[in-house]
């Protein structure tokens, strides 16, 4: 899989690369800020980007307007994006019209070196990734009364890893599962929840995340 | 006591000469009320000069009166005490005009009062005198008469010549004088006015006189009722003269009320400048007050204010303390004719002066504080958004790198010997990522990023997310609005937030935040307990802070019914 980075600390750029390189990814281009990044991603159209959000000349969120327009001018390539901070406000952006191939991150994230290269593969093949810190805020929310009070401790567990854009197969690997018991527990949350019933894994992801931010 | 002593010595003259006199003129009641008229004019000058010690009209009625008792030593049978009766009897008449043209102050203000003056006086010492040069009384009417000592030779058509032409230049200056005076009362403040009023109206009744007199010369004879109206007139002038200088002692328990109402205090900011101009009768009397490095003059409101330029017709009369001009009443000069009244007005006024100004100078160094407080809090400002990207930049990147870094030895440890030295690479890699979240969480106190990047509205849904009390959301602007403007609201927010969490015992709280063009509303509400303290430090923070940003803070928090903080601030 053809990756392209961009972050303006070089060191921790070519570390990335690096890992990412002796695991069988091709780092295709690095780039230490959006308008180098851009360039590089019109020569060498990788399969997937990671991007720092901050990056100069503003140190803001330059970073994640670069993941937007590549995803407007790229609808192929995937962006994951990597940050310091978690705010959900950057996933629903990022994830707003089209989830597939967008993924948020927190920066800390690339130590864990296996999670970090699966969640490039994943951002890389059209998937979805958002990061438990996002989703444990939001469902970790204070509410009143809500639908949310309804599910069980296992279907919580199950709406959790579906936010952050696992598969049913994923859900079904990480809480020891089959994919039918999966399917039928999923099935289950929509309903408590009220929400249509969806299939396909990216868009469930969207509908999630709306569902635990606007509903207080 | 001159003048005491001039004027007893005069009535004593008087009275021998008429006593002795071969050519008796007058009938005892004449004589008694011409004396009367004389007496009176000294009495009420003396008592006027006592009173009024600035005022020169005293002096020039004690000269009237003498004036008037010397003429009537025309009853001598010495030509010499005969002769200066005979000059002096119309000299009064040019002292009168000069105490009505110059009155309440006695002194010349412009080219027209002198020139009417100095008319007066040529009549009355030059022309009239002359036609003696020509007028032989003894050799006429009176046989019994001693000798006119000015006589040069008799040509009673040249007498009545220049009489006649008296006449007629008497009554032109008369007349001019009425002129004048009704047109000083017809452009005089109600301050001036007041006191234009007494010459007035003591001309108009003189010229008067003048003119039936001139048309009836048989008035004068004592025999004539008339007489008797002109002799009490006579008497009434030099009263209305008194009573006219003194009737700013009316005005004085007027000056003791001001002190009264200044000593309690409730004048109210500007009210000052109205109690000044009430009690000196002039309504557009202004205030104004020193600026202390400047040398500038300004109103109450702090507008510069001129001081008018001699002749304008107003005049600026300075209050000193310690000596130091720190106040100027400018006021109509028709006031400064009342030069006590001023005087009294502005003792009772400096203590409220400097009052007033130290009140302006506390309003101005709060401004400067206002301005020092907006620029420490914008500085503080910039110093958190500072701080919070050098925590980025610096620490949280060696951080994850240090974090990137051990998860790669971890990796080339491998599995088997090196078991041991991979838990602790991991513990390692554990810690590195507790670090972070704490570092995370301070920078995010410290100043949010997403407050810069996104605005108030991610902003605050970010810090409802993270509430200890469930949060709804009301309404929730998503303008972007200035940073003072957004990190006085964001952290007034979090502020009341926290003290929910802390204080309120509430099930849940509500913020909303509505803009429209130039101001933003915030609301937080909870459900809990109230009773919270609007002085507390965690509300007086957020008081300061939306302060500087020109906003203000309302707290309402009965016992037992929660608690609602309101902010509106300013944005363009």
């Amino acid at each position: 899989m053809r990756v392209a980075l961009a972050d303006d600390a070089v060191l921790f750029r070519e570390g990335i690369a690096r890992v990412l390189s002796e695991r069988g990814f091709e780092v295709v281009a690095q780039a230490g800020d959006a308008v180098e990044l851009l360039d590089a991603v019109g020569t060498s159209h990788p399969d997937v980007v990671v991007i720092d959000i901050r990056m100069p000349p503003t140190h803001t969120h330059e970073g994640l307007l670069a993941a937007l327009e590549i995803r407007e001018r790229y609808p192929d390539i995937g962006v994951l994006v990597l940050s310091q901070y978690i705010e959900t406000h950057y996933a629903m952006q990022l994830l707003a019209d089209r989830p597939q191939g967008a993924g948020y991150l927190l920066k800390d994230r690339v130590a864990h070196l296996s999670e970090f290269t699966e969640a490039v593969n994943r951002v890389g093949s059209g998937g979805s990734v958002i990061d438990p810190a996002v989703v444990a805020e939001l469902l970790g929310r204070k509410r009143t009364q809500g639908p949310l009070e309804r599910l069980s401790e296992r279907e919580r567990e199950i709406l959790a890893l579906m936010a952050e854009g696992r598969t049913n197969q994923a859900i079904g690997d990480r809480a020891f599962l089959s994919a039918k018991t999966v399917e039928t527990h999923v099935s289950s949350i929509f309903s408590k929840l009220g929400l249509p019933p969806r299939t396909d894994d990216n868009r469930r992801v969207l509908a999630v995340l709306t569902f635990l931010q606007a509903n207080d | 006591m001159a003048t005491v002593t001039l004027g007893a010595g005069l009535i004593a003259l008087d009275l021998w000469a008429w006593a002795t006199s071969d050519h008796a003129e007058y009938g005892p009641a004449t004589l008694a009320m011409a004396l009367t008229t004389g007496i009176v004019y000294v009495a009420t000058g003396l008592i006027a000069a006592r009173r009024r010690p600035q005022s020169r009209v005293g002096p020039l009625m004690c000269v009237a009166g003498l004036l008037i008792l010397a003429s009537l030593l025309s009853q001598s049978n010495l030509p010499l005490l005969y002769t200066i009766g005979l000059v002096c009897f119309w000299i009064p008449s040019a002292v009168i005009a000069h105490i009505i043209l110059t009155f309440p102050g006695g002194r010349i203000r412009s080219w027209t009062e002198g020139l009417l003056i100095g008319a007066a006086y040529l009549n009355a010492l030059v022309i009239l005198p002359s036609m003696w040069l020509f007028l032989d009384p003894k050799g006429l009417w009176c046989p019994t008469c001693p000798r006119n000592l000015l006589l040069i030779h008799g040509d009673v058509g040249l007498a009545d010549r220049i009489s006649s032409f008296n006449t007629w230049f008497t009554l032109g200056i008369a007349l001019a004088t009425v002129g004048v005076l009704s047109y000083r009362w017809w452009h005089a403040t109600p301050a001036g006015r007041r006191i234009v009023g007494v010459p007035l109206w003591a001309g108009v009744a003189l010229t008067a006189e003048f003119i039936l007199v001139a048309n009836h010369t048989d008035w004068l004879s004592p025999t004539s009722r008339f007489f008797w109206v002109d002799q009490v007139l006579t008497v009434a002038y030099p009263l209305a003269f008194l009573l006219g200088l003194l009737r700013t002692r009316i005005s004085r328990s007027a000056v003791g009320d001001l002190v009264i109402e200044l000593g309690q205090g409730s004048m109210p900011v500007g009210g000052l400048r109205e109690a000044l101009a009430d009690r000196l009768g002039d309504p557009s009397l202004e205030l104004a007050y020193a600026v202390d490095d400047a040398g500038g003059w300004v109103d109450e409101a702090g507008h510069p204010i001129a001081i008018p330029s001699p002749g304008s017709g107003r005049i600026a009369t300075t209050l000193e303390l310690e000596g130091e001009p720190i106040a100027a009443l400018i006021h109509d000069d028709a006031v400064l004719d009342d030069p006590e009244l001023v005087e009294a007005v502005v003792s009772a006024a400096r203590l409220a002066v400097a009052n007033e100004r130290l009140q302006a100078q506390v309003r101005t160094q709060l401004e400067l504080v206002r301005a020092s407080r907006d620029r420490v809090v914008e500085v503080a400002d910039d110093e958190r958004r500072r701080l919070e990207r050098d925590l980025h930049d610096g620490a949280q990147q060696r951080l994850v790198w240090l974090a990137l870094l051990l998860g790669m030895a971890e990796e080339e440890v491998g599995a088997g010997d090196g078991a041991a030295t991979r838990a602790l690479l991991q513990e390692a890699k554990l810690e590195a990522e507790g670090a972070l979240i704490e570092l995370r969480e301070l920078a995010r106190g410290i100043h949010p990023a997403i407050l810069t990047n996104a605005g108030l509205g991610p902003a605050i849904r970010s810090l409802a997310n993270r509430s200890e009390v469930p949060v709804h959301i009301g309404e929730l602007t998503d303008r972007r609005l200035s940073p003072a403007v957004e990190a006085a609201a964001y952290f007034a927010v979090s502020e009341a937030l926290t003290n929910v969490a802390k204080h309120a015992r509430a099930s849940s709280a509500t913020v909303s935040l509505l803009s429209n063009e130039d101001r933003l509303r915030v609301d937080v509400t909870d459900d809990g307990v109230g009773g919270a303290d609007p002085s507390g430090s965690g509300l007086q923070g957020i008081a300061d802070r939306v302060g500087a940003v020109g906003g203000t803070i309302t707290v309402r928090s009965p016992r037992e019914g929660g608690t609602h903080v309101r902010l509106e601030l300013p944005c363009e």
